[in-house]
């Protein structure tokens, strides 16, 4: 029933007092937020913190919520303002505890263990759709982003190796990862 | 739409140099204070951000949990084949860089004065192992006492045979009796020094002349024969 509303609906329906209204919004756009958390601070365990922080931030502050905007930009302003005000507190932490800054923790992942079964073969569906979406962009694109998200590579180790100048190897990776979202929005992903 | 609203206020390419982390203190500031007043860039911001996220979880599901692969090189096995081919094969193997004709001669030569310096050591050492068990001259002196005279025709046969033919007596005191010293013929016979020999051992020990191989069936014209006609 609440899967077929709008995001405008559920956010009236939130506003109502209906608890499951705001359940669906944070269902549908959970993965999009967090990923936004993460590429703003990098870390999982920040932008899962980050994530959490913005829909109890958006749920206090449904009621300010005009419609003037889409929903989703409406999430994606506060989720970056979460995240902004845990950069300026991980900058606070920093200078109290100086080691706070070993980034040998950076990018650990934590595996979910609250995954159901319906997740997990959703979470395979969406491993098979980036695998062939990434297969399918042209390989001058590809390479970018091997080199960038496999190899860990810098701009400057990627500039080097390529023999292309910085600004050309950003601009691949961009357009890499806008191509790469238009072919994953092409075959969503059914949310079971 | 939402691109032409980003390409409008120019941070575009500013999004992926944030999201990895690549912007200076101020770029990274003035970045942030836009993202929040530009609604357009934020989802544009968050668009990217989820391309890059999937394939980040791509990349830690299928490949994150896979150990890189060891190389090791078979540093004990090379030893072990070395070991087992032999000396020869590993000498052999020094010149295998180039089997030239240039090498082989290089490698002859080689073995040539390897050989040469070899001989002589041996040369060297024997000569020394001889000189070491060469037994030193030893003068044996032997008292001997005077021997006794006895007073005893002796024939002495001259030998000219024009010379006359009457016999002297000679006694053996009448001979000056001369010390004699054996000739060192070789190093390593021990030198004698023979003080003095009675003359019945002189006599004893002389040469045996042609006249005492007796001969039986000997019928041949014998030197005795003869002098013994010249005197008869």
């Amino acid at each position: 029933m609440l899967i077929n509303l709008a995001d405008e609906q559920l956010v009236e329906l939130a506003v109502g007092g209906d608890p499951d209204a705001f359940g669906e919004i944070v269902r549908r756009w959970e993965r999009k937020i967090f990923a936004l958390c993460f590429g703003m601070l990098g870390r999982e365990d920040d932008a899962g913190d980050a994530c959490q922080e913005a829909f109890i931030a958006a749920y206090k502050n449904l009621a300010n919520f005009r419609g003037e905007a889409k929903v989703s930009s409406w999430l994606h302003r506060i989720a970056v303002n979460q995240c902004l005000t845990i950069k300026r507190r991980q900058k606070t932490r920093a200078e109290d505890f100086l080691d706070d800054e070993d980034g040998s923790q950076d990018r650990v992942f934590v595996a979910a263990a609250h995954l159901s079964p319906a997740r997990k073969i959703e979470q395979a569906e969406r491993m098979n759709l980036v695998r062939n979406a990434v297969g399918a962009l042209p390989s001058d694109l590809r390479e970018v982003i091997v080199m960038k998200e496999f190899e860990d590579m810098t701009f400057q180790e990627i500039s080097e190796t390529l023999e292309l100048p910085l600004s050309t190897v950003k601009s691949r990776l961009y357009t890499a990862l806008k191509q790469l979202k238009m072919k994953l929005e092409r075959t969503p992903v059914e949310v079971v | 739409m939402v691109n032409n609203a980003n390409k409008e206020c120019g941070f575009e390419h500013e999004i992926v140099s944030y999201m990895y982390d690549d912007l200076g203190t101020v770029e990274r500031t003035q970045f942030e204070t836009h993202l929040v007043d530009c609604g357009a860039c934020t989802d544009e911001f968050a668009a990217v951000s989820l391309s890059r996220f999937s394939v980040f979880e791509w990349q830690k599901e299928e490949f994150a949990h896979l150990t890189t692969p060891e190389i090791v090189i078979p540093y004990e096995a090379r030893k072990a084949v070395a070991e087992k081919v032999g000396w020869f094969a590993g000498f052999s193997e020094i010149f295998a860089f180039a089997r030239s004709p240039l090498a082989v001669g290089a490698a002859f030569a080689v073995v040539l004065g390897i050989g040469f310096i070899g001989f002589n050591l041996i040369g060297t050492g024997g000569n020394e192992i001889a000189s070491n068990n060469a037994v030193p001259p030893v003068v044996i002196e032997q008292k001997i006492e005077s021997p006794k005279v006895v007073d005893m025709p002796v024939a002495i046969v001259d030998e000219d045979p024009s010379a006359s033919n009457d016999v002297r007596p000679v006694t053996a005191a009448s001979r000056e009796i001369r010390p004699k010293v054996a000739r060192q013929s070789s190093p390593s016979r021990r030198v004698v020094e023979i003080r003095s020999v009675p003359n019945l051992m002189r006599q004893a020990r002389r040469a045996p002349v042609l006249g005492d191989l007796a001969d039986d069936d000997e019928d041949s014209l014998r030197l005795s024969d003869m002098l013994d006609g010249i005197g008869g």
